[in-house]
């Protein structure tokens, strides 16, 4: 799942250039559900591989209670989310969450395909030196 | 009426805004921030500094009612515009005031940047700009530049409607935050009404609010009131006593006047019953034809030496590395020369002006000892006590100015009106200290080098300048001219009444009633410093009577130095101890010691906190309450170990050890400091090698200019010399 931020519009090229708006939002993230988290032996601010069958991209995790594992049609369903606001140039830069959302839009409108697909996300590793801003 | 801001957090939806419009509004730059860290939920920048006046924590709390099991709180933190603010009553130049409107604001042009206010805050508001060479504290100040502005009377070049500059007055008269907030979480207004209106919240949706109102009566209320709908301690809130901070401090303050004038009474009293019992011992030995030894006259001579001597040299190499110290200190500023951060505002130089000026109590000591109790067995080490003395007060004044943020402010203590800052005291009370140790210390070259006008002088007027010294203490300490008007009898009666008449040998009696006053005054008034912070320092430590511990030790380590200096001084110049001398001392130094330690252990007993007694500070407290204390007490009370010169060094050292000890618990060890607000984040302190450069370079130029006076003055007694070789 994908959806901007309040602090940032967009690909963030306009607001990602404002310092005290950069300073709120940081960096991408990868929020993921205690549950899923939990098996994975990922922990907040552990760096995340987040693929999807057209690309991947690395980015901090956020173990949140706030996404909870939702149960449809009788079946476990597990979402992770990111915000898409970022690129490679800027106050600060983070990997485009683009380079795994689905490159299609809808034939009628031309609404993109960017707000949901399938991805795996795995643990790499973590960030020496902690977090503190 | 003081206004307040309501921030009721269940409308917050953390949208941040009024971190932006308050950075626009104060002109402050951003944070270089990273993402969020375990348990802090999407909080940037993490804790407040010089760059940043508010932080919107962000908490998930659990709620059984929730369908998730959760609930996600916002809460806006900043200064709290407490009515009676801790941190303004430390200011010892009013540079942080609270106005009449409600703000508590700061004036850098008053500012010396002592750092107490970081101190007192107990929300850690205050923060320093460490990377500025010109440091200003920063904080919120609740806008209150926005309320004091003029409405406009055109917009863009039209004229505005009486209807329209109401509206704008209305918008403009809110800090920014409160303007910008799109939720309605913040409210400004009449501090009264908004109380009313959170009473009237809480009773009109029972379930929704926690039953309080945070800054109701927090430090005695705050400029901030905060509702919620989970307990204030989930959401990152201390717990702050409901009395005003600075109560106790205002207690101790306001005694100062008193105790000058029962102090200097006091020892006027004692004085001249001392003196006239020596007269009458006199007469009646004359009476009965006894022969009476004549009173032997100390005399005093330099002794041999050589300037560059290895030691001399080595002194002078830790002095020139001092010196270069406090040069880079300037040139990198307070942030990258030291380990000081918003966490620890102080460190080690004030572990080592605590500690100098308690154990530089030998002066004051000796002074009172030698004149006031009449023990002219003991005159020979005056001198001593005296120039070491002055000398450590001057090294302490110096290494302040390494840590003050902005010293060339320094007037500022003498142009405002701070009602109880144990700061200022301080200040003040060292200053004066430091005239009377000068007025102590000047017959000694002006009879050298027989500057006989001078001396004459001095022997006339350095009494009568006692009183006008305390008039003008009294004056800055109460702004009460009764107390003063009292002070300044009572002094210059004493003054009158000691003064050397024709044909006496001049005795400073006045000087040294009046360095006890003033050591009395500060030595306590660096306890009372203390007083503002019972919430981060240990209650080991911690009293409300640690004024009168601090007092009491300085007496013990001041004699115990004393013992310490006339060893090394026998050692150093191979000379003969004297030790009757040494032994009456140490006799003293226990007396004190005994006084100190019973109070001081009476004192955490008796308030129940001696279960507080465990861990890293339960060991500090055993090492100094224990060895250094109980254990030199037993020492110094038995005579063998006084007559011994080797044991009675040992127990004097751990005395002034223990003391030094007790000075760094209350710095450093016994401190539980939670870093700035949200407090989450303390960070670590190590000082670098250019605070210890500057505080190792201190102590050896007074040892070095100790040693040059020794050898061009007559300061030590002259009959001593011994060839030991």
């Amino acid at each position: 799942m994908t959806s901007s931020l309040a602090e940032h519009w967009c690909a963030g090229s306009t607001t990602r250039n404002v310092p005290w708006l950069t300073e709120l939002a940081p960096e991408p993230v990868v929020e993921i559900p205690e549950k899923l988290a939990k098996k994975l032996g990922i922990d907040t601010g552990d760096m995340t591989k987040v693929s999807s069958a057209r690309g991947e991209i690395t980015v901090k995790a956020v173990v949140t209670k706030r996404m909870q594992t939702l149960q449809i049609n009788g079946q476990e369903v597990t979402t992770v989310w990111m915000p898409y606001n970022w690129g490679f140039s800027g106050l600060n830069t983070g990997p485009s969450t683009n380079y795994i959302t689905i490159d299609a839009v809808d034939p009628g409108a031309g609404t993109q395909e960017t707000k949901a697909c399938l991805v795996d996300v795995a643990r790499v590793g973590r960030v020496e030196g902690g977090n503190r801003g | 009426m003081a206004e307040a801001t309501l921030i009721d957090t269940t409308n917050c939806i953390g949208c941040r805004s009024c971190q932006v419009s308050c950075k626009q509004w104060n002109d402050l730059p951003g944070v270089k921030t990273k993402a969020p860290e375990k348990g802090l939920g999407f909080q940037e920048p993490k804790v407040l500094s010089a760059k940043s006046y508010v932080v919107v924590t962000d908490w998930l709390v659990d709620d059984s009612k929730s369908s998730t099991g959760f609930k996600q709180i916002f809460a806006k933190r900043q200064c709290m515009h407490c009515e009676d603010p801790a941190c303004a009553s430390a200011c010892p130049a009013t540079a942080l005031h609270k106005t009449l409107e409600g703000p508590v604001v700061y004036d850098k042009s008053r500012c010396i940047g002592c750092r107490y206010c970081m101190w007192a805050c107990p929300w850690g508001v205050p923060t320093a700009e460490w990377d500025s060479l010109n440091p200003s504290i920063r904080k919120c100040t609740n806008c209150y530049d926005r309320l004091a502005a003029q409405v406009p009377e055109t917009r863009n070049g039209v004229a505005l409607t009486a209807e329209e500059q109401k509206g704008y007055g209305a918008k403009h008269s809110e800090p920014a935050c409160v303007k910008q907030c799109p939720g309605g979480a913040l409210k400004y207004g009449e501090r009264d009404a908004l109380l009313a209106e959170a009473k009237l919240r809480i009773k009109n949706h029972p379930g929704k609010y926690v039953n309080h109102i945070y800054g109701e009566h927090e430090a005695g209320g705050t400029g901030m009131l905060y509702l919620a709908s989970a307990p204030f301690e989930e959401l990152g809130f201390p717990r702050v006593q409901s009395e005003p901070i600075p109560h106790l401090s205002a207690i101790a303050l306001g005694s100062v006047p008193p105790a000058v004038v029962g102090v200097g009474a006091v020892l006027g009293g004692t004085f001249a019953l001392n003196k006239r019992r020596e007269e009458v011992a006199k007469a009646e030995a004359v009476e009965k034809k006894v022969k009476v030894t004549p009173e032997r006259h100390t005399e005093f001579a330099p002794v041999a030496d050589k300037v560059f001597s290895p030691v001399n040299k080595l002194l002078m190499a830790l002095i020139g590395f001092g010196g270069l110290c406090f040069i880079l200190r300037f040139l990198l500023g307070l942030g990258h020369s030291t380990g000081l951060s918003d966490t620890w505002a102080w460190g080690l130089w004030i572990v080592f002006d605590f500690s100098w000026i308690a154990i530089a109590a030998g002066a004051f000591c000796t002074a009172g000892i030698i004149y006031v109790l009449r023990r002219h067995d003991l005159y020979s080490i005056g001198r001593t006590a005296v120039l070491m003395g002055f000398l450590s007060y001057t090294f302490v004044v110096v290494t302040l100015l390494a840590d003050l943020g902005l010293p060339w402010h320094f007037y500022s203590l003498a142009m405002y009106k701070p009602k109880h800052s144990a700061m200022f005291e301080v200040s003040w009370c060292i200053a004066l200290y430091l005239t009377v140790l000068l007025l102590e210390f000047l017959p000694v070259p002006l009879e050298w080098f027989g500057l006989k006008r001078y001396h004459d002088l001095w022997t006339k007027y350095a009494g009568a300048y006692v009183p006008f010294a305390i008039a003008l203490f009294v004056f800055l300490l109460s702004r009460n001219l009764v107390w003063v008007g009292l002070a300044f009898v009572v002094f210059a009666v004493l003054a009158w009444l000691f003064r050397t008449r024709e044909g006496q040998k001049p005795e400073p009696i006045m000087l040294a009633i009046a360095a006890i006053t003033f050591s009395t005054m500060h030595q306590s008034s660096l306890g009372s410093l203390y007083l503002l912070m019972p919430d981060k320092l240990s209650h080991l430590w911690w009293s409300p009577i640690m004024l009168v511990c601090y007092f009491l030790s300085s007496i013990a380590a001041g004699t115990s130095l004393m013992i310490l200096i006339e060893m090394s001084i026998a050692k150093g110049y191979k000379r003969a101890l004297r030790m009757d001398q040494l032994a009456a001392m140490g006799k003293i130094s226990f007396w004190a010691l005994l006084v100190y330690l019973v109070v001081r252990l009476g004192d955490v007993a008796m308030r129940g906190n001696l279960g507080l007694v465990s861990g890293r500070q339960g060991v500090s407290f055993i090492a100094e309450i224990g060895l250094m204390g109980l254990l030199s007490l037993l020492m110094l009370g038995l005579s063998k170990v006084r007559q011994s010169p080797r044991a009675l060094g040992i127990a004097a050292a751990l005395v002034v050890a223990g003391v030094i000890w007790n000075r760094c618990n209350g710095v450093i060890y016994g401190m539980s400091l939670k870093g700035p607000l949200p407090q989450i984040a303390p960070l670590h302190y190590m000082p670098t090698i250019i605070e210890w450069g500057i505080s190792i370079g201190m102590i050896a130029a007074t040892i070095l200019l100790f040693k040059m006076g020794a050898m061009f003055l007559p300061i030590l007694p002259k009959e001593e010399v011994v060839a030991a070789q």
